[in-house]
């Protein structure tokens, strides 16, 4: 039995192909990935090391061993990988520009059920700013492998970040490029969006467009370093520019997208208070507006405004 | 120890010390409480245990020991050491705390520092890290981490112990230089248990020096590289050792040197 979603075992499907080859990648675990890091483990038992319930030196031991040489892959669940160690990411990794790539698990709401203590509500807010990390929050299984081996390639500091929708992919069967996803290139108004939110988004753009009302869609799986060629499309976006993050509106995907296009950006999100209901995702996105429904609805009430305006 | 080496020894020592306070005073600079319970232990691995190893020519190659200065606010010891072997040169070492100078903590910008540090608790992780890269990879560097007493408070250099006993890093040796303070307090008034007996139950080996003795120090390092666990040595030091009435006293920890403490 699979008990794991599809972005993980692209990801490890990928690193094990690459470790067949290159002998320098030696993987860190901290205590997690049960049911699918064990085929590593048998396979390269000598480049597999369990840490232990113990994040802070989890990421110093990733950073010594980079730096003697080694290209160093770590995972955990989000927070227990970017919150409980994030001096160490910033001092021994990014500092140091070594080539260590973070992999978590459980971006936004992907252990609905299970609480605030396993929400991935505000990574992106502490990774983006760190110099020297490529950020990448990819929506589907092939962009995932895609990126695990960029990341690799690199040979410096890099997050990537998985949610973990089942059978992750898009219905337009497009190509992940430079770390864009062209999903939608139909209309002058645009939608960005990242993680594996963006295969909702897709779908309520496909909604939206029966209804008449167009939208390009651009799904963000590399934020940073983000794509000059975003500015193509930027060009023709004469109408409204929105983000979609699941994560907190507040210092996010959106804030820096704003940031580095120059550009007025509606952001949809998280709001900046605690969860104190809990349950499954799809039930944590209804309530935030973030299911297909409110993502549709959302973006109507957008053009509808804008219309207004005029 | 012959005794013309251990005079040779304490000669360089003095001078050491003399260039940390005379660099600490130039820049107002605190910590030099910290780098005078250190140096000893400096002067024995650069000058004594691996006088040969530690040189610039070999910084960055297999041949140079890796010593990580995880307590890197005592970093104007490991500048004058530094200056001493050649690593750097006087120009830049009386550019110590300066605008634009060799800066205040463990920086690698500088030439001859192995990782930068300066939050404590992060230089044993680090190295073990190193030191399990090179078992994987079968090559004997040692690697070395200088931790402070009070830096043992840190909830991650109790992971990395864990982590270098289950993987038997007997390649990383551990050197605390327990000088029984910390930046507020003695360390007895913030953190009773017994290092050693941590230390011990964690399955290392565990071993006791006088941080101010090159015998003792030598004897325990030579011992230490040659053991089948990993090690610690719990180096007994004197906080502000020779600085008159800062000597033993936390202010050591703040109040900059005069300069001419070890003499002109």
């Amino acid at each position: 039995m699979n008990l794991v979603s599809e972005m993980r075992v692209a990801l490890i499907r990928k690193l094990t192909e690459l470790m067949e080859t290159e002998e320098d990648i030696v993987v860190l675990t901290g205590d997690l990935g049960f049911s699918f890091l064990e085929e590593i483990e048998s396979k390269f038992p000598e480049r597999f090391y369990n840490v232990g319930i113990a994040e802070q030196a989890l990421i110093g031991i990733a950073a010594g061993l980079a730096k003697e040489g080694k290209k160093v892959v770590v995972y955990s669940i989000l927070p227990f990988l970017i919150y409980r160690p994030y001096e160490q990411i910033l001092l021994d990794v990014s500092y140091h520009e070594l080539p260590v790539v973070l992999v978590s698990a459980g971006t936004g709401f992907s252990y609905g059920s299970d609480g605030v203590s396993h929400y991935g509500l505000a990574d992106l807010s502490l990774m983006l700013p760190l110099p020297n990390m490529s950020v990448y929050s990819p929506a589907e299984a092939t962009e995932t492998a895609q990126y695990i081996e960029e990341a690799l390639k690199a040979n410096k500091p890099a997050y990537i970040r998985l949610g973990k929708t089942k059978n992750p992919s898009f219905q337009s069967k497009v190509e992940s490029k430079d770390g864009l996803t062209i999903l939608e290139d139909t209309g002058e108004n645009i939608v960005f969006s990242t993680g594996d939110i963006s295969l909702v988004v897709e779908k309520a753009i496909h909604q939206l467009k029966k209804e008449g009302i167009l939208f390009s869609h651009i799904h963000i799986g590399r934020i940073k370093p983000l794509s000059n060629r975003i500015n193509a499309y930027l060009q023709n976006a004469h109408g409204i520019i929105v983000s979609i993050e699941e994560h907190q509106k507040l210092f996010g995907f959106g804030g820096f997208l704003s940031e580095q296009l120059n550009k007025k950006i509606y952001t949809i999100g998280i709001n900046n208070i605690f969860e104190r209901e809990f349950g499954e995702r799809e039930y944590m996105l209804r309530n935030n507006g973030l299911d297909e429904n409110g993502v549709t609805n959302y973006l109507k009430s957008l053009v509808k405004a804008k219309q207004d305006e005029k | 120890m012959d005794i013309n080496r251990l005079k040779k020894l304490e000669a360089l020592s003095n001078e050491a010390k003399k260039i940390v306070v005379k660099i600490s005073a130039n820049a107002k600079a605190a910590h030099t409480g910290s780098c005078l319970s250190l140096i000893d232990i400096l002067v024995s691995l650069y000058f004594d245990i691996f006088e040969e190893e530690l040189t610039p020519k070999n910084f960055r190659t297999d041949l140079h020991p890796r010593i990580i200065l995880s307590k890197g606010h005592a970093i104007a010891a490991l500048y004058a050491i530094l200056y001493m072997k050649g690593y750097i040169t006087k120009e830049q070492l009386f550019t110590y705390n300066k605008n634009g100078g060799l800066p205040g903590h463990a920086d690698t910008s500088v030439n001859g520092v192995e990782f930068s540090t300066g939050s404590l608790g992060h230089g044993l992780a680090v190295g073990a890290g190193m030191a399990l890269a090179h078992k994987i990879n079968e090559k004997s560097i040692p690697v070395i981490v200088l931790i402070g007493d009070g830096e043992c408070q840190e909830g991650e250099i109790w992971e990395a112990t864990n982590f270098a006993a289950t993987h038997n890093l007997n390649n990383l040796m551990v050197i605390v230089d327990n000088n029984g303070f910390q930046a507020y307090d003695k360390i007895e008034d913030v953190a009773t248990s017994d290092l050693r007996e941590k230390w011990r139950a964690f399955g290392w080996n565990v071993m006791e020096a006088n941080g101010h003795e090159f015998s003792s120090l030598h004897e325990k390092i030579s011992e230490a590289l040659h053991s089948s666990k990993p090690t610690v040595i719990i180096a007994h030091t004197i906080k502000g050792k020779g600085l008159g009435n800062l000597e033993n006293k936390l202010e050591s920890h703040y109040i900059p040197p005069v300069g001419n403490e070890f003499g002109e």
